[in-house]
């Protein structure tokens, strides 16, 4: 399965959702690689400071990148695809791609959602937070416009910040840290939707040890 | 307002038979319709939404 992260509007953590579920999915022991369609190209910034082995299928547009994961995704595969905030023109299959958008619960973001707002895509919301009025209105706001489409959201944690100013993988800098148990939480569901059944417990442990 | 209604929603999810091989794995069911109609830029997004759709417009 190929998965395209993206987002309608920049700097609201696409890379970083991207590059979490990705690690996630790969303690998981589900056998993941991932690709970066943007200018920026940091979703290796994420990944390499982590000790999970996680291969990147170089490409330049999301055609070239199907045709190279689609031997990949043969053995049940999953392809992680930063596409950032560019608009996903492609001719491949709805059916043979996943689109997940990244939302912030944000004023600037919020004003863009209704233009953007597709119902075959799939959200995710990054950095919300309750203690905020109007973070928590705008979740809210979300859950109500996206309803089962939502995958999940992530709470916002300093804690990735910090271990990626450590240099250090979150799991290991704070393995009790609230963002990193959503994007287990986001991983586990994203699995459930494309048919591979896994219990979030035996992550929980694999991170342990 | 009764007892039931101020009870939070992440506990009604816990009252809820997980048993059931159906049952929805979605734990983000605390929404609170009625807080973000408090915020003008939401309630005008959700009426631009609400015309698109009657208007037909691919979403």
């Amino acid at each position: 399965m190929l998965v395209l992260f993206h987002s309608f509007k920049g700097g609201v953590g696409v890379s970083t959702v991207a590059a979490n579920i990705a690690l996630s999915l790969a303690r998981f022991h589900q056998k993941v690689a991932i690709a970066d369609l943007t200018r920026q190209q940091s979703l290796n910034f994420h990944i390499g400071i982590q000790e999970e082995d996680i291969p990147f299928l170089s490409s330049d547009n999301i055609e070239e990148l199907y045709n190279a994961s689609k031997e990949f995704e043969e053995d049940g595969g999953i392809v992680i695809a930063d596409i950032g905030t560019e608009i996903a023109h492609h001719t491949i299959p709805e059916e043979n791609i996943l689109n997940i958008s990244i939302i912030s619960p944000n004023a600037g973001c919020m004003a863009l959602f209704p233009e953007a707002f597709d119902k075959k895509h799939y959200y995710i919301i990054n950095n919300e937070n309750e203690r905020y009025n109007f973070s928590r209105a705008a979740s809210q706001f979300v859950q109500d416009m996206v309803q089962d489409n939502l995958i999940g959201i992530i709470r916002q944690d300093e804690a990735v910040n910090e271990a990626l100013g450590k240099l250090q993988p979150l799991n290991l800098y704070q393995p009790e840290s609230a963002a990193l148990k959503d994007f287990n939480h986001c991983a586990h569901q994203l699995l459930r939707m494309i048919g591979i059944n896994t219990s979030l417990h035996v992550g929980e442990v694999a991170d342990a040890s | 307002m009764s007892k039931k209604n101020i009870l939070p929603q992440d506990v009604n999810n816990l009252l809820k038979d997980i048993s059931q091989p159906d049952f929805s794995y979605r734990v983000y069911d605390n929404r609170n319709p009625v807080e973000w109609h408090n915020w003008p830029l939401l309630e005008k997004a959700a009426d631009y939404i609400a015309w698109k759709h009657k208007q037909n417009v691919n979403i």
